[in-house]
């Protein structure tokens, strides 16, 4: 039997909750009646580095990696791992990125400067870019942990899993104390 | 692909307690649970640590870390001796620790189940080698079971113990860092009856006596013999076949990307990699046009092919020798081999250049002081296999040396024994390392009474790893609290007469200590008290701030390499940039604001 899969990558800096995210989109991806396989790598990425995690949902799933080139999504947590990842894009694949930069502090070091001109690259001209910044908006809506769920609410909007499912599992997910909020960013997410 | 589409007959009698997402690691501890394992242990190492993590939730079994690999892999035995069906886990470069027990093991036989699970890492995402465990096997000569998924970990565990308890040999089941820490869904089942038979003397066969030994040796040949005709039949080996253009033989992860990339070709999986099924393989390339192998990470299958005489192959050449395999690797591989993939006319965007972005120490990370003070003094530093080993990158750069887990005090012995460095020779060494395979070395440092300095960095606990505790500790793997090794009276026995504590908050104090220590004629050892910020849980203190007008952006708050220290748009009318503080990361150790030469840096609200 044929694979059919939907490609989700997930990127971000250790300590972002990359993994969290693709937990998420896996439980509700299953919820949803689809086979799911997920991957990552742990140890050495907690540590400040790249973090980069795989899902990939749908039928007859046989890699848990996404080969370059495959990913229908791919959410950036950071800007600039937005840019590293871009070479795992489909072609016609759409890339959700939060503007929020976080230099790594061995750049000053060896004088490299963070680009600005990231969404500009990016976009290319042509490619499906979603550029926000889910941090500000983050705090605005009170608290600094929700650039999370609001970016999986810009994800859910496109990658067509039910809403519903979506909700539920973030009641699963997350404590009564932050829950409202979650939710509340989660919808917000949803609105871009 | 699941596993019980492709094993019917063996789960079929199985009662399903329901589904889970395991990671693979997951799925090894509850095989275990399954099979009914009655003791595990292991000793942490990425890609392996969640195993016993995992395992301790299942009350049925004793699961303890131990302190190293070789420790971990003897009280198994133990446990099997008397009859338990026992299982030991690691990371591969854990298996060369265990190599001892497990040959010999190996040659005794075993009356109770002996699984080890050995965590390969190809592409050494968190290890110093990437070696593959199923060369181990193959000089062991003992069975190697290679899951392709969370759903074959944990059926294996069960097949292996099987399989252990029919040949009288221990089994290895072979993983690799994308089984272990791939999560996919898996069918639970209940936990099967194995009670412990109790240990019965046969000492011809466990005691490993040269006079004994020597009879085990054709006990071991035979028994290949045994297991080579029973893979002919295991359902774990399994031909598919579709197409006869390209057959492809393949084991472990790398079948899923062979099955993403071709999918209409024919293939062998080979869940039981080694001993290789030789009639099977036969008959399989006899069926297809273009044979091709892929497996990862050595050419295992492919050298046992040649030496049953198939040489006509597309093999590692063609793939990769080095690194992990993915499913761009296997297209490419194949496209060179002109064999027609899925989307052979993928589109890849080039990737524009972006800042690296490596693994650093944390901020308040304890072992940041001590090597600030070890660059004072600009010692050779020899290190060791932990998170301090990032005290060699940029803009640290104060370690110098790093071979394996314990090597540090060994190599400062040898170091300083030809007089070879014309600076202070440092050993530096974790408290979980040192208690790994640091003791020995240590000994040796008093019997020969070499002049170096051993610093034990004592954040007590295995911080790289994910925090679990050492004997150093007071708690175990459960959590439950137990007796705690003090490291200073330890060292007192073996007759180090220089034994200091630090606060590696305090780079004066550190700095006055590790000078005395570096000229104490015979070992000195000094050992650093700060816990780990991170694990087993956060320790964050009032954090601190950049004065700016006092700020002359000299940069030597930026040498300390602390991620919690930033660099603003805000520029010096002399030159440079203004440094601020992330209050939301530092944890207010401290350091930074000793290294300031203007008082700039000060404790928030101060």
């Amino acid at each position: 039997m044929k694979e059919k899969a939907t490609n989700v990558l997930v990127v971000g800096v250790g300590g972002q909750g990359v993994v969290l995210a693709t937990e998420i989109i896996s439980e509700v991806a299953m919820e949803a009646g689809f086979e799911v396989k997920k991957t990552e790598v742990h140890g050495m990425a907690q540590r400040g580095g790249v973090i980069a995690s795989h899902t990939r949902y749908g039928r007859n799933i046989t890699s848990p990696l996404i080969g370059k080139g495959e990913a229908d999504y791919i959410l950036a947590f950071e800007a600039v791992e937005a840019s590293r990842s871009v070479e795992y894009l489909k072609s016609d694949g759409t890339i959700i990125a939060n503007e929020q930069k976080i230099v790594p502090p061995i750049a000053h070091f060896l004088k490299i400067e963070y680009p600005d001109d990231i969404k500009k690259r990016l976009e290319n001209g042509r490619r499906n870019v979603i550029f926000l910044d889910a941090y500000k908006m983050s705090l605005k809506l009170g608290s600094d942990l929700l650039v999370n769920t609001l970016l999986l609410g810009v994800l859910s909007k496109r990658v067509g899993l039910p809403e519903k499912i979506w909700k539920d599992v973030l009641v699963k997910r997350f404590q009564k104390k932050m829950l409202d909020l979650n939710l509340k960013a989660f919808d917000a997410g949803r609105s871009i | 692909m699941a596993y019980k589409d492709q094993n019917p007959i063996l789960i079929s009698k199985k009662k399903s307690e329901g589904r889970a997402f395991f990671s693979g690691n997951e799925a090894f501890a509850r095989g275990a649970y399954e099979a009914g394992v009655v003791l595990a242990s292991s000793y942490p190492g990425t890609p392996a640590s969640e195993i016993l993590e995992n395992l301790v939730q299942y009350n049925e079994i004793i699961a303890d870390w131990a302190t190293n690999e070789k420790t971990a892999f003897e009280i198994c035995i133990g446990a099997a001796m008397a009859g338990a069906r026992t299982m030991v886990s690691m990371k591969q470069p854990g298996v060369n620790i265990a190599l001892d027990p497990l040959i010999n093991w190996s040659h005794t036989g075993t009356p109770g189940g002996f699984v080890l699970i050995a965590c390969d890492d190809p592409g050494q995402h968190s290890s110093q080698t990437e070696d593959d465990t199923r060369m181990v096997a193959k000089f062991a000569r003992i069975p190697c079971l290679d899951p392709s998924d969370s759903m074959e970990a944990k059926e294996f565990v069960g097949e292996a113990l099987t399989l252990s308890e029919q040949f009288d040999t221990p089994v290895i089941i072979r993983s690799t860092t994308r089984v272990s820490h791939s999560k996919t869904i898996v069918e639970l089942y209940p936990r099967e009856k194995h009670p412990v038979k109790g240990f019965e003397r046969d000492p011809n066969k466990y005691v490993v006596v040269p006079s004994q030994a020597i009879l085990r040796e054709t006990e071991v040949v035979k028994r290949l013999l045994a297991i080579k005709e029973y893979v002919e039949t295991s359902p774990l080996n399994k031909i598919e076949m579709n197409s006869n253009e390209v057959g492809v033989i393949t084991s472990g992860i790398a079948y899923y990307y062979a099955k993403r990339v071709i999918p209409e070709a024919s293939f062998l999986k080979l869940g039981i990699p080694f001993p290789l099924p030789e009639r099977m393989v036969k008959e399989f390339a006899s069926k297809v046009k273009h044979l091709v192998v892929i497996e990862e990470t050595r050419p295992l299958i492919e050298e046992e092919m040649k030496i049953i005489g198939i040489r006509d192959f597309i093999g590692m050449d063609y793939f990769r020798v080095q690194g992990e395999l993915n499913p761009n690797v296997v297209r490419e591989g194949l496209k060179k081999a002109e064999i027609a993939t899925e989307e052979s006319m993928l589109v890849i965007i080039q990737t524009f250049e972006a800042p690296p972005r490596p693994p650093i120490m944390c901020s308040g990370c304890p072992h940041r002081g001590i090597f600030l003070v070890l660059k004072k003094i600009d010692a050779n530093v020899l290190g060791d296999i932990g998170c301090y080993g990032l005290g060699f990158s940029p803009p640290i750069s104060a370690m110098h040396t790093a071979i394996c887990m314990g090597a540090s005090i060994g190599n400062a012995i040898g170091m300083a024994k030809v007089n070879g460095s014309d600076k202070p020779i440092v050993a530096v060494i974790g408290d979980s390392t040192f208690l790994h395979s640091g003791m020995a070395p240590l000994l040796d440092a008093v019997y020969s009474q070499a002049n170096i300095t051993v610093l034990i960095l004592d954040n007590r606990t295995v911080a790289m790893t994910g925090g679990q505790p050492t004997p150093a500790s007071g708690s175990r793997a459960n959590g439950t609290p137990t007796e705690k090794v003090d490291l200073k009276k330890l060292i007192e026995g073996f007759g180090i007469k220089f034994i200091k504590h630090v606060d590696p908050y305090n780079i004066e104090e550190s700095l006055v200590v590790v000078k005395e220590a570096v000229v104490f004629k015979g070992p000195a050892v000094v050992i650093t008290n700060r816990p780990c910020v991170l694990m087993p849980k956060k320790i964050k203190g009032m954090p601190y701030t950049v004065i700016e007008d006092k700020c002359i952006g000299c940069e030597v708050c930026m040498k300390i390499g602390c991620p919690s220290i930033e660099v603003t748009d805000k520029l010096l009318k002399r030159k440079g940039r203004i440094k601020t503080i992330n209050i939301s990361t530092c944890m207010g150790c401290s350091v930074c604001s000793q290294f300031c030469p203007t008082e700039a840096i000060q404790l928030l609200g101060d």
